[in-house]
């Protein structure tokens, strides 16, 4: 099982902000909050929350942060991957878009 | 007939037994680097707001460090020790609660609804909210 540190936990952040390559797929809102201890990242998809996460402050950067793939809907796994160049931004979105709960609460398309 | 049941008498022997088990020493009297435990957070240290009722934590180690669950609302941090993974989460869960008062339930997931949900049955507000133009 892969470990995911607070440097994988950055670069998950930073990808998170990366626009998509589909022209269809929106881009993801992301909004980082300095708050206490954390860095709080906050993820919206067409105006809908559907993740939020917080990344230790300490100036240890090997700190584990493997509880991060389960607050923005990725098993351990493919949080690795997606903070590698295994998972592109285009495919985090479709995993997000295949979420039957959270395409329910996206506004309907017009037309 | 009666050989299986169990006697109120052995009842509350057993339940004497497992609470004198509890008063031996809380979790942290063991080594917390080798094992799970669960503890409690009484109190979240904001003078914003106060807990309606105590929030159940799960504490492990994760290599060097320690990861801080409250698992019902699914949120975590982590910390060099239990007693900072425990502060860490102290502060996520005061700060997840602050910001969720500003989301409309309508732009909140459905994990993200049953996360605050889960919050406002633990966590209320104490003080009035001040408003930035006021």
């Amino acid at each position: 099982m892969p470990n995911l540190t607070k440097d994988d936990a950055q670069r998950i952040a930073t990808k998170l902000g990366n626009p998509p390559l589909d022209p269809n797929k929106q881009c993801l809102q992301l909004e980082v909050r300095q708050k206490g201890p954390h860095d709080i990242v906050s993820i919206r998809y067409r105006n809908v929350l559907v993740g939020r996460f917080g990344i230790q402050r300490g100036s240890n950067r090997n700190a584990r942060h493997n509880y991060i793939p389960e607050q923005i809907h990725l098993t351990r796994q493919q949080g690795a991957e997606f903070a590698s160049c295994e998972m592109s931004i285009d495919q985090y979105i479709d995993i997000i878009l295949r979420d039957e709960e959270i395409q329910s609460r996206l506004p309907k398309d017009k037309g | 007939m009666t050989q299986n049941m169990e006697s109120p008498v052995q009842g509350i022997e057993a339940a004497v037994s497992a609470f004198a088990d509890l008063s031996k020493g809380p979790a942290f009297a063991a080594d917390p680097s080798t094992r799970v435990f669960t503890t409690f957070i009484v109190a979240l240290g904001n003078q914003e707001i106060s807990l309606r009722k105590p929030i159940p934590v799960t504490i492990f180690p994760d290599g060097d460090d320690f990861t801080a669950s409250f698992m019902d609302a699914n949120i975590s941090t982590g910390g060099g020790s239990p007693q900072e993974a425990l502060y860490n989460l102290q502060h996520l869960i005061a700060d997840f609660f602050l910001m969720d008062e500003d989301e409309p339930t309508m732009a909140l997931s459905e994990k993200m609804r049953h996360q605050r949900r889960v919050l406002a049955e633990c966590v209320c507000r104490t003080s009035l909210k001040t408003m930035p133009n006021e």
